[in-house]
């Protein structure tokens, strides 16, 4: 043997092991064992699920939302087909959606509005700005393409499902009709012409979401009375399960609304910034309704002439604040909304910034009807501003004659009942699961569970805005991170009630917010 | 030739950098950089003709490779001798996620490290007849080189991790007596350390932020032994190789994250830049050994490692600039003492060939829970083959083979401490490695 043929032998097989030296693959034991048919998956719920975020739906955060992952495990163990009614390619940013663009200090970030897609919407190209703040006034394109799963449907309540013809005020649930049934239609008969083998249900949150994050504002939301819910939530369940299809399901209650970011990162500094004054009181009063109920009516009822705008300058100024503000203990259950976040350093000093906002933002909401249409909206405003009573050489949430819009606060009352209806919602959804036999997921401790800061498997979440990880700048909705993590609750509540064995997601691969 | 391998990992200019220009120029030849493979990121691979008897020699007195394995020994070995030897690792880690009830994973992962190449050259010499001897080590004790995919789970734990160190070792040797040796050698380490991972609070628009740190370390040891024949075919051999502080003085930490995070939010330095200083103890090792000639043709050995690997508390950084809310961050390590115990055999079958086998048990110094992606150790099986070669009287070729099987080891998320749980992944991990590796000595 001479020596290369040595080193042959020596290194050959050696150099021959390399390329097998991975360890043994030790396979988890996957799949429904046959305990659940997922061969035609629903989701049923509202913006949730149908993917907003960020203040928008829009096709990226469509493609992630949490049924679409759950379907992704299901596919793992036999599941069929699930399609979203995604916007085109074309019309990717639907109705336009909050992006990040900086910050102008550690506390300050810079948001720009997305504007709605003018491809999305039906006919006429919709004023973008009046769009966002109120997206009831748009019509989107209907859906096109292959037969839609997701029956997510931003703004939907449980009150709503029943009403024939919701698709018309509600674009988002139109877009997914026919022509002839958006009159007709409800949205519990589209989900029961689904005949879902299996189903996810999240609805509930916005019977109290719009209540809440209007600052207890009623005219911009209200509560849903626990009556009704349960007359529509027991007439969606009964509907499902009288199905052919047998369906298994899993539904899930309503998160404490108060403990999301959209309520929990304005709060404590506002709390704060108003102790280091000395002042533990702040004032609100709702101005919004003063301003619709009785200013513009007057302004408007002398109809057929045109009013001598002078005269109009010389109406006595309303005592808004004394009739409307409430002097509140700032402590406890009394949150500031996300939307303020713009006005916290205007506290105590005197700043009008937050009304002449909020003046804006009615007047460019508010049409006039012809003849008065020629006025230009900053006549309006003006007029607005000059009605208020408001003194804005006070200190800003401090004095009763500059005090924080009520749109911003939810107070002590205001979350208490808030909290309460959540309380009842909850306890007929868990009814509705244990009479059914439906599996429940606790929307409540996994909010808990992931907004008071916790790190496992490799994954942080907290409250935090923009770096908590689970909401989205809007502060409500999820984030793709937000959306995995929520896929696997329902996912182990399907595993835990049926006794599948569904694998979960790894919600490190999605992600949170991205800054700039 | 064959040291020049497809898979080289790249060598770091500031690795190059303090060495000498002779080894400067081995170093490109060679290129280091191994792998955890042995207990901690300890590296036994120092001898070729040991690794074939399961890396046991600490009562051997074959040749310059004793400059390692015991300084007392080297006094016995007879002739003077040049030997370069290197081993080839490829490594395989495999990660499966931890199974929770109701939310089985079916996540896995597994290493893609590169292949590692860690080195052993030695040279002694002495005067015919003279009770002394000298030596000269240069070899890669310790090290690490273990690559995840970037987008795996624990890719906020860690991405990368790459630890290199070189010994480089003068000793003397002296005899006694006839039956006693001992040596001492002075060592002076120099090598470096990488690691990177990823931070998945911070998403960027392609992937997640990263944390990079980078920098050359260098540090001071000894190695001390004492050899004894207890008779014609028993040799008793003792040593003791000190701990060796690895300080990285100034290096570099780099944060690829939002620019808005290094700038107006302040939460990392401007430029997403600043150094760091950060201490890696490479353990101390005793070892005892024995050596029986059991036959005119059979060599048999017996070692017992013991390396003080409690030394190792923790992985800390400093950093110069605050990151992220703190000038510093630490992970816990909580090592355990560990134990080897080493069987070789070495069987002259022929006038010039000579094949050897040994098997060896590793003990792993990780505790339960404190399995990292970068050291995933658990305790090891080890089984080891060689073949050595006489081409002439003063030319040797040896060759080894270390197959190491790594036993299953499952982290449970409570076994993970409480006070650092975002440095470890619950899970099971799997080591499984390989190594060939060769050396050529020459007597004279």
């Amino acid at each position: 043997m001479n020596f290369k043929a040595i080193l042959l032998y020596s290194l050959v097989p050696a150099l021959a092991m390399l390329s097998s030296c991975q360890p043994d693959p030790v396979s988890p034991n996957i799949g429904t064992d046959g305990k659940i048919d997922l061969t035609n998956y629903v989701s049923i719920g509202n913006s949730v699920t149908a993917g907003y975020a960020s203040g928008g739906l829009f096709l990226e955060g469509q493609k992630v939302a949490y049924p679409v992952l759950i379907a992704g495990q299901f596919a793992l163990c036999g599941g069929g087909e699930f399609n979203s009614p995604l916007f085109a390619p074309e019309e990717s940013d639907g109705t336009g959606y909050l992006r990040l663009d900086g910050f102008l200090d550690a506390s300050t970030p810079i948001l720009s509005s997305v504007p709605l897609d003018p491809d999305a919407v039906e006919g006429k190209s919709a004023d973008a700005y009046s769009a966002t703040l109120n997206p009831d006034s748009i019509v989107l394109k209907p859906y096109v393409g292959p037969k839609n799963h997701n029956l997510g449907v931003p703004g939907i309540k449980v009150a709503d499902i029943q009403t024939a013809g919701y698709g018309n005020p509600n674009s988002f649930f139109g877009r997914m009709l026919a022509k002839e049934e958006k009159s007709t239609a409800t949205y519990l008969q589209k989900v029961l012409e689904q005949k879902p083998t299996v189903f996810t249900c999240w609805l509930g949150n916005n019977d109290v979401l719009g209540y809440a994050t209007a600052g207890g504002y009623v005219d911009l939301g209200h509560i849903t009375p626990a009556a009704e819910f349960s007359k529509n939530y027991c007439a969606l369940m009964q509907g499902l399960a009288a199905l052919p299809t047998k369906p298994r399901g899993a539904l899930s209650n309503v998160g404490d609304i108060t403990s999301i970011p959209f309520f929990t990162t304005v709060t404590p500094s506002v709390k704060k910034s108003l102790s280091l004054m000395g002042k533990y009181s702040i004032r609100e009063f709702k101005f919004d309704s003063v301003f619709q109920n009785t200013i513009l009516p007057a302004f408007l009822s002398d109809s057929g002439k045109i009013l001598d705008t002078t005269k109009v300058l010389e109406w006595p100024v309303h005592q808004l604040a004394s009739l409307n503000s409430v002097t509140g203990n700032f402590e406890g259950d009394v949150f500031l909304t996300l939307t303020f976040s713009p006005y916290v350093s205007e506290l105590g000093k005197p700043s009008g910034k937050a009304w002449k906002d909020i003046i804006h933002r009615l007047v460019t909401t508010f049409t006039l009807p012809p003849p008065y249409d020629v006025y230009p909206k900053e006549f309006l405003e003006y007029l607005a501003w000059a009605k208020s009573g408001l003194d804005t050489t006070q200190p800003f949430g401090v004095s009763i004659r500059n005090p924080i819009p009520d749109v911003f606060v939810l107070n002590s009352i205001e979350s208490a009942r808030a909290r309460n209806a959540v309380s009842m919602y909850n306890q007929i959804i868990k009814n509705q699961a244990d009479a059914y036999g439906f599996a429940h997921v606790d929307a409540n401790t996994f909010l808990k569970n992931i907004t008071r800061g916790s790190y496992f498997d490799a994954i942080s979440t907290s409250a935090s805005y923009l770096s908590g990880g689970a909401f989205s700048l809007d502060g409500v909705h999820l984030t793709p991170r937000g959306n995995a993590l929520a896929a696997n609750e329902f996912i182990k509540a399907i595993n835990a009630k049926y006794g599948s064995k569904i694998p979960v997601l790894n919600p490190g691969q999605f992600k949170g917010v991205i800054l700039p | 030739m064959i040291f020049q391998l497809p898979c080289q990992p790249p060598v770091s200019p500031e690795f190059l950098l303090p060495m000498k220009k002779k080894f400067l120029i081995v170093a490109v030849f060679l290129l280091f950089g191994s792998q955890a493979f042995s207990g901690g990121f300890q590296v036994a691979l120092q001898g070729q003709r040991q690794i074939g008897m399961a890396h046991t020699g600490t009562a051997l007195a074959f040749d310059a490779s004793s400059v390692f394995f015991n300084p007392g020994s080297l006094a016995f070995t007879i002739k003077n001798n040049v030997s370069v030897g290197g081993s080839l690792i490829r490594s395989r880690v495999k990660y499966i996620a931890w199974q929770e009830k109701d939310a089985p994973s079916n996540y896995q992962s597994e290493t893609e490290s590169p292949l590692g190449t860690p080195f052993a050259m030695y040279a002694s010499y002495g005067l015919k007849d003279s009770r002394f001897k000298f030596g000269l080590g240069v070899y890669t004790p310790y090290g690490s080189s273990v690559k995840w995919p970037s987008d795996w789970k624990g890719y906020s734990v860690l991405r990368s991790l790459k630890l290199q160190s070189i010994f480089i070792q003068p000793t003397v040797s002296f005899r006694l007596s006839d039956k006693i040796g001992i040596g001492a050698g002075f060592v002076y380490a120099t090598g470096g350390v990488e690691l990177h991972k990823g931070i998945g609070a911070l998403a960027l628009q392609n992937g997640f932020a990263e944390a990079g740190l980078k920098g050359s370390a260098n540090g001071l040891g000894y190695n001390l032994g004492i050899h004894a024949k207890l008779s014609e075919d028993l040799s008793f051999g003792l040593n003791y190789r000190s701990r060796v502080e690895m300080k990285v003085k100034d290096g570099e930490a780099i944060f690829t994250v939002p620019p808005s995070t290094s700038g107006v939010l302040g939460l990392f330095p401007p430029g997403g830049k600043t150094n760091f200083s950060a201490t890696l103890p490479l353990p101390a090792t005793l070892s005892a050994g024995l050596a029986w000639k059991a036959g005119p043709k059979l060599l048999l050995a017996l070692d017992y490692n013991l390396v003080y690997w409690s030394a190792y508390k923790e992985l800390r950084f400093e950093y110069g600039a605050s990151v992220n809310g703190v000038m510093s961050t630490a992970s816990p390590r909580n090592y355990k003492d560990a134990s080897i115990v080493r069987f070789g055999a070495e069987y002259q079958a022929s006038q010039k060939f000579a094949v050897r086998a040994g098997y060896y048990f590793d003990q792993t110094p990780v505790g339960d829970g404190y399995m990292t992606p970068e050291t995933p150790d658990a305790n090891r099986n080890c089984f080891t083959a060689g073949l050595g070669y006489h081409v002439s009287d003063k030319l040797s070729v040896d060759a080894s083979f270390l197959y190491v099987e790594g036993n299953t080891r499952e982290q449970s998320p409570s076994d993970i401490p409480a006070n650092a749980p975002d440095s470890f992944i619950p899970g099971t991990y799997k080591i499984r490695v390989f190594v060939p590796g060769i050396s050529l000595s020459y007597n004279f």
